[in-house]
């Protein structure tokens, strides 16, 4: 197929310009109740996502499209057709696509290499249960996704770069039941490296938590309380900042960031946010050495101790916005701070466990969440609590944020554990 | 975008019934789901254009065996020939050696769920109207211009229009059907700013027809540019109970994430939905009637047979009050001892089947809005739906709205609060509904997901609730 559809993009003389991703995936699935065995499944496929560039007086029109591996010669020929036509609506100011690159096909040590990914999924299966050994709880549905995914890039212009990965996916819920009472936590875990150590960790963890919950009393009414988000919510919390420092939403207005600007000043009484992109990262699902427009990816610092540095965004929108080009990432990386246990000993806060969810307005910053599960602490004494709500702005947050010293790597993300917030509105718990 | 059903199934029928039939000889039970999705997305923004296929586009084939106590898949997107592809499906669904050298995992004891004999070709395609993508991008563009001259806030915009056509073919041990239908959504945003304010409201309908979504957004812009207007001086709700309108919207993301979510019958198999406990209860107003169902309306999940092979229906979910019944995909059902209902469906061919919503509503009452405002002496009508997320285990409920219109002595003030947060128990919110008006309108722009994965279109809708609902 792509050797058809490369003859055919060539001999196709309206192009200017083209590239072409395969993305391969052999994913091979397990699905459980409890620890029985309900569903296997293993899904074999090849995408290829194909953008045309054509020259449309003095502007360049751009088509994208999804080609199947059924597809024909005919269909495909015919696809190219209809899209060189729509490209002439979809016109954008000249901008330059990137030039040949000699880049070493860069892939991380296959994690499963010696094992099928089928094996691979019943391992994964066995250490999960391995940690499912508690007498008032259990878990109670688990799903697990072992995949290999080979993705290749290749260009007009002569590039031809591959990047294989491979990584699981677990999806995990955990039921406690104690006293008559009954609840449940929901997590999922991805790894990108077999550690049965690590996968029976998680399943732990998340009973653990859900031992917890099932002691949680209602939020009370509380005042002027600081608010610590842990793991998942941390890296949602830095994942806006990184967005609001790529071009494209600076293009489309969803964000108003400059070089320079100061999140910081320098006299603010918090830790100071840094933040590095990181494209090939040991343990994320998500490295990659080559982006989606074939721009060769490199370490990229974006944020120094408060301070805009630099963005980085499509090939596209940053050279519109006069910017250098960095490409598109996945990975980041934020500094550690100086939050120690011992600073919270005497500090009366909210530690928050799980949230309904945790979505942040993209344009305002606003956010709004039930608690689903938190610790508050009140001069180290501390009290399991569900219910009630979170809300504020992450823009306020700032000036006052204190950022742990441990760091805790969650798959595309390195860096502090917990936060620490200020300026944040608890409503009380109902339930 | 033609008409009429996929010729890529077409063309590959017979060598798809030889793989079903091939297989036959091997596993008590096989079906073959076939795909063929074909659809655009055209974005259109103050600044730009983008033709990209839509999210939905898909083409591929999953085959389901039962080897008399496991159900196993296979999903690929293309085949040599029927007996290659057969020799690959065999060899991946075995795990008799993994069963063995496995400490903990048992192999699940399922019964065959039982299908009756069906041969039927179905089609809804004559409720699609093709447009020209010239003529939608004109549409659009209209519509941007016009809002951002008659809005000075106004400083970027943008209209999303999708749609696709759907062809499915379904063939198992007793049943060969096919269909063909297509659905249309039309989208609207745009981002206000005014000195440091910055805000963002949208809006969209969708239908069968490509059409009819993009005259019913037309109709829907003034009032969301002058929501988005409005949200500028938006303050915060000050957290506490409120008697509230929830507009048709806001009433249909209940209607989803309390009991839609909550009689997922696969929820039922895993003991994670406490509506189980329900069924024959009281569960809300006895003004409340919930429907689900691919059948009784036309919208965005309006098909014949769900991915499973199983017919669509109406289900009468919640009648005068009493919770009666859920939906159920069909493994679950045979769990369950029951019938399926026609909601087992996959986002694709590449995943797997849950039970899943169709088009969930409550239906209309007799009172009239205006009434409905009258009575509320401090309160708010709560619009536009950002988020909504079940909790069916414990019936509390999260729905994030963007816009609330504050009442005072039963009048709408034009003072506006945003976001804000429901919360609280989903059967006291339910029984404390004392009005429903007698407007009706259905939303399918959004997708659901079940936790946090496998996207699903999906419509919810109803009319104007009264209720009484705790704010944050």
């Amino acid at each position: 197929m792509i050797s058809n559809l490369i003859k055919i993009l060539k001999d196709t003389e309206k192009l200017d310009a083209w590239n072409v991703k395969v993305v391969t995936k052999d994913v091979y699935e397990l699905y459980f109740i409890k620890q029985n065995l309900e569903m296997n499944r293993e899904v074999v496929t090849t995408d290829y996502y194909v953008t045309l560039f054509v020259n449309q007086n003095n502007k360049i029109g751009i088509a994208k499209f999804k080609l199947f591996s059924s597809s024909s010669n005919e269909e495909i020929t015919k696809k190219i057709n209809e899209q060189i036509e729509n490209s002439k609506y979809s016109l954008y100011d000249k901008f330059s696509l990137p030039k040949k690159v000699d880049l070493k096909n860069v892939s991380k040590d296959v994690s499963f290499g010696n094992i099928s990914l089928k094996d691979a999924a019943f391992l994964t299966a066995d250490a999960l249960f391995e940690a499912d050994k508690f007498k008032n709880g259990y878990l109670n549905s688990s799903e697990i996704f072992i995949i290999n995914e080979e993705t290749k890039f290749i260009d007009s212009n002569g590039n031809n770069f591959q990047y294989v990965n491979q990584y699981g996916e677990v999806e995990l819920v955990a039921t406690w039941e104690e006293k008559g009472k009954e609840v449940e936590v929901y997590r999922y875990v991805d790894f990108d490296d077999f550690n049965s150590i690590f996968i029976q960790k998680a399943a732990e963890d998340i009973l653990l938590e859900a031992s917890q919950r099932i002691k949680a009393v209602p939020l009370p009414e509380i005042n002027n309380c600081k608010v610590m988000l842990t793991k998942e919510y941390v890296k949602t919390y830095f994942k806006y900042i990184v967005d609001k420092l790529k071009n494209d939403n600076i293009y489309q207005k969803k964000s108003n960031y400059n070089i320079q600007d100061i999140l910081q000043d320098s006299d603010d009484k918090c830790d100071f946010i840094s933040i590095k992109l990181n494209p090939i990262m040991k343990d994320s699902t998500k490295g990659r050495s080559f982006d989606d427009d074939g721009i060769v990816l490199k370490r990229l610092n974006i944020i120094d101790k408060g301070i805009v540095k630099n963005f980085w965004g499509s090939n596209m929108y940053s050279q519109y916005l006069n910017r250098p080009v960095h490409g598109n990432y996945e990975n980041f990386v934020v500094s550690a701070g100086s939050l120690s246990a011992n600073d919270l000993i005497e500090e009366t806060y909210l530690e928050i466990l799980a949230l309904s969810d945790f979505d942040i307005d993209m344009v305002t910053g606003d956010f709004k969440s039930e608690i689903r599960l938190a610790i508050l602490y009140t001069k180290g004494e501390k009290q399991i609590v569900t219910g009630g709500f979170i809300s504020g702005n992450i823009n306020d947050t700032f000036k006052t944020l204190r950022l742990s010293n441990d760091t805790i790597q969650l798959n595309n993300y390195v860096g502090p554990k917990n936060i620490l917030l200020d300026n944040i509105t608890i409503g009380k718990g109902t339930n | 975008m033609n008409k009429t059903y996929s010729r890529f199934l077409e063309e590959k029928y017979e060598s798809l019934v030889k793989i079903v039939d091939k297989l036959k000889h091997k596993f008590t039970y096989v079906s073959l789901l076939a795909s063929d999705c074909e659809g655009q997305l055209i974005n259109v923004s103050n600044k730009e254009v983008k033709i990209n296929d839509s999210f939905w586009q898909e083409r591929g084939f999953v085959v389901r065996v039962f080897n008399g106590t496991l159900y196993s898949e296979y999903a690929f997107d293309d085949f040599d020939n029927p007996t290659s592809i057969c020799k690959k499906i065999i060899e991946s669904v075995d795990v008799a050696d993994q069963l063995y050298k496995a400490i903990y995992v048992k192999e699940a004891k399922n019964i065959l769920y039982e299908e009756e004999e069906l041969t039927k070709t179905f089609s809804k395609m004559g409720l699609y109207e093709n447009v020209s993508i010239e003529e939608i991008i004109k549409t659009c563009q209209t519509i941007i211009n016009n809002s951002m001259e008659e809005n000075e806030y106004i400083i970027s915009a943008n209209c999303k229009v999708e749609y696709v056509k759907v062809s499915k073919l379904f063939i198992s041990n007793n049943k060969n059907l096919k269909q063909v239908y297509s659905w249309s959504n039309a989208k609207y945003e745009c981002i206000v700013n005014r000195d440091e304010i910055t805000k963002f409201n949208f809006g969209g309908e969708s239908s069968m027809s490509l059409k009819e979504a993009l005259a019913k957004l037309k109709e829907s812009i003034k009032h969301i540019n002058s929501d988005a207007t409005e949200l500028l001086d938006a303050s915060s709700v000050t957290p506490g109970e409120y008697d509230c309108i929830t507009s048709c919207q806001i009433t249909g993301l209940i209607a989803h994430e309390a009991f839609g979510h909550g009689v997922e019958m696969d929820m039922f198999v895993k003991n994670r939905a406490l509506g189980q406990k329900y069924l024959g209860k009281s569960v809300g107003s006895n003004l409340l009637t919930m429907h689900e169902g691919a059948t009784p309306i036309n919208d965005v999940a309006s098909y014949y047979f769900d991915d499973e092979g199983f017919l669509a229906q109406d289900t009468i979910v919640i009648d005068k009050g009493i919770l009666l019944t859920g939906i159920c995909d069909a493994i679950s059902a045979s769990k369950l001892n029951i019938k399926p209902t026609g909601n087992g469906r996959r986002q694709s061919f590449k995943n797997k089947v849950y039970t899943r919503m169709t088009n969930t509503y409550f239906t209309k009452g007799v009172s009239n809005l205006k009434d409905m405002i009258a009575s509320i002496k401090y309160g708010y009508l709560i619009d536009t739906e950002i988020s909504g997320m079940e909790d069916p285990k414990n019936f509390g409920i999260q729905c994030i709205a963007l816009i609330g219109k504050e009442i005072v002595d039963g009048k709408l003030t034009g003072k506006v609060v945003s976001p804000l947060i429901l919360t609280g128990n989903v059967i006291d919110l339910l029984q404390s509904v004392s009005m429903v008006s007698d407007d009706f309108n259905l939303y399918g722009t959004g997708t659901c997901s079940k936790g946090y994965k496998e996207y699903m279109k999906t419509s919810v809708g109803g009319p104007y609730l009264k209720v009484k609902v705790k704010l944050g």
